[in-house]
């Protein structure tokens, strides 16, 4: 697809650059410009929805190793509880937004569940282990 | 702000000069060069310069209005800030001098206070050798660097029951360090959107490692950086925006100092993080212990994420003109740290 969003939106920025900003003669409003232009460069405008789609679906696969590894031991069972993973059944961005929020919801409810069992298993490795990819993962 | 609530300079303008002429018993005071500066986040700054006659004195004076925006993306009581001003003024603390306050914004529209504009400019890259936006020397750069650590000093080792700040801020409940991270989760509450679980997992990492209260409570200024010194040409600093600032432990200043998001900005060739602390030891006595600043570190992340995280919500909501994105390097940061020093 050309241009690609990110091809437009250079070209943007550089309209308001070269365009509106000589014109400005407020502090205040030259200063929100520059803000306006930073953030525009900031967003991944090409890749925003592949990238919610390719989270969550990272998310839900660490979630499923997660419930197996507390599903393959009782004392784990025990003190996680059930941990439900609904399938995905998103089709646009916004479907794919509102599934990526229910799994970084459900990631902070597992928070101090695993804590607390790390805390009192620190040699579980494989707990580490977890830990740190959810970590990674939710950072986005 | 939106632009819902902004008010036009000519408004502004009038309503600042019936608020001073009455302040000052001059009904034929001025008010010249009245202009919303770019700079200011938690609070708008106009710089204006004013004119009246006192005592048949012809009086010029150059101040600063400092107004609540609609919505700020931290919540600052202007009153308490008013009054730490006005006690800090007798001390070596070099703080604006503040005149007026319009606490509730009954004549200026908005929560306001009038201080004295110093001359100089605060720039958060004034120590980065390729970037140097006061144009300093080398040699210039390094004596700020280090004036900076002396100007911390002299905020932290002031007496703060001698300069009667304990009637002005609280002393922190239960200690600093809980007291700041209540604080700064009710912050997340209000400006969680959608879960963030790595700065849940964050706060559950600093419940886990909350550190002793410090020996002795200080005045912390809770925005410490050159961003907020005030430098005319050379090392002769001034401390702005003390919006954040309380009573709590020294090392939440440096591990704001400090944080890992601000070494490029904050330290030189040759003035290290480990030369900052050693002077600042020097000069205040306080050891700095490596796992409790390390625990201001990460807090001073999450504050800054929460920061983040409110700019972009205020923004997208239109209740502010301010542009941000998700800072989603700084999240990443903070999984790494508390990844591996969990």
């Amino acid at each position: 697809m050309r241009p690609t969003p990110s091809e437009l939106i250079k070209q943007v920025r550089r309209v308001l650059r070269d365009v509106i900003e000589p014109e400005l003669a407020s502090e205040y409003a030259r200063a929100r410009l520059a803000e306006v232009r930073a953030v525009l460069a900031q967003v991944d405008w090409d890749n925003a929805g592949l990238h919610v789609r390719t989270q969550t679906t990272a998310l839900r696969d660490v979630l499923v190793e997660l419930r197996t590894w507390v599903g393959a031991d009782e004392r784990r069972r025990a003190h996680f509880g059930q941990i439900d993973l609904p399938e995905v059944d998103a089709v646009d961005f916004a479907g794919w937004n509102k599934w990526h929020a229910h799994y970084t919801g459900l990631v902070a409810s597992l928070i101090d569940p695993l804590e607390d069992w790390l805390r009192a298993n620190p040699d579980d490795s494989d707990g580490v282990q977890l830990r740190r990819k959810l970590l990674a993962l939710s950072a986005g | 702000m939106s632009n819902d609530g902004a008010e036009s300079v000519e408004v502004v303008q009038q309503r600042l000069r019936a608020f001073l002429a009455e302040r000052t018993g001059d009904a034929g005071l001025t008010v010249t060069g009245l202009r919303r500066s770019g700079t200011g986040s938690s609070r708008e700054n106009w710089p204006f310069d004013a004119h009246w006659v006192e005592d048949g004195t012809a009086v010029h004076r150059r101040l600063l209005l400092r107004r609540d925006p609609p919505s700020s993306v931290v919540d600052t009581g202007r009153a308490t800030e008013f009054a730490l001003l006005k006690a800090l003024e007798p001390t070596p603390v070099p703080a604006p001098v503040a005149h007026w306050l319009d606490d509730r914004g009954d004549e200026l529209l908005r929560p306001s206070m009038i201080v004295d504009r110093h001359p100089g400019r605060a720039h958060r890259a004034v120590l980065r050798p390729e970037k140097n936006p006061l144009g300093l020397t080398p040699g210039q750069q390094t004596e700020l660097a280090q004036s900076l650590c002396d100007l911390l000093a002299a905020v932290h080792t002031l007496d703060v029951d001698a300069a009667g700040l304990r009637t002005v801020l609280p002393s922190p409940q239960p200690d600093p360090a809980t007291a700041e991270l209540d604080r700064w989760e009710r912050s997340l509450a209000e400006s969680e959107w959608e879960p963030q679980p790595t700065l849940r997992w964050t706060l559950r990492w600093l419940r886990d490692h909350v550190p002793p209260a410090p020996a002795r409570e200080v005045l912390v200024h809770g925005d410490f950086r050159p961003a907020n010194v005030l430098v005319e040409s050379g090392p002769a600093p001034v401390l702005l925006d003390w919006e954040l600032a309380h009573l709590g432990d020294p090392l939440d200043d440096l591990g704001w100092y400090c944080a890992p998001l601000y070494h490029r900005e904050h330290f030189l060739p040759g003035w290290d993080q480990e030369a900052f602390l050693r002077r600042y030891t020097e000069l205040t006595g306080v050891h700095v212990d490596r796992d409790a600043l390390l625990f201001w570190q990460v807090l001073a992340m999450f504050r800054l994420a929460v920061i983040a995280l409110q700019a972009v919500r205020v923004f997208a909501t239109g209740e502010s003109d301010r542009p941000a994105a998700p800072a989603t390097g700084l999240t990443r940061l903070l999984a790494t740290t508390v990844s591996d020093n969990s």
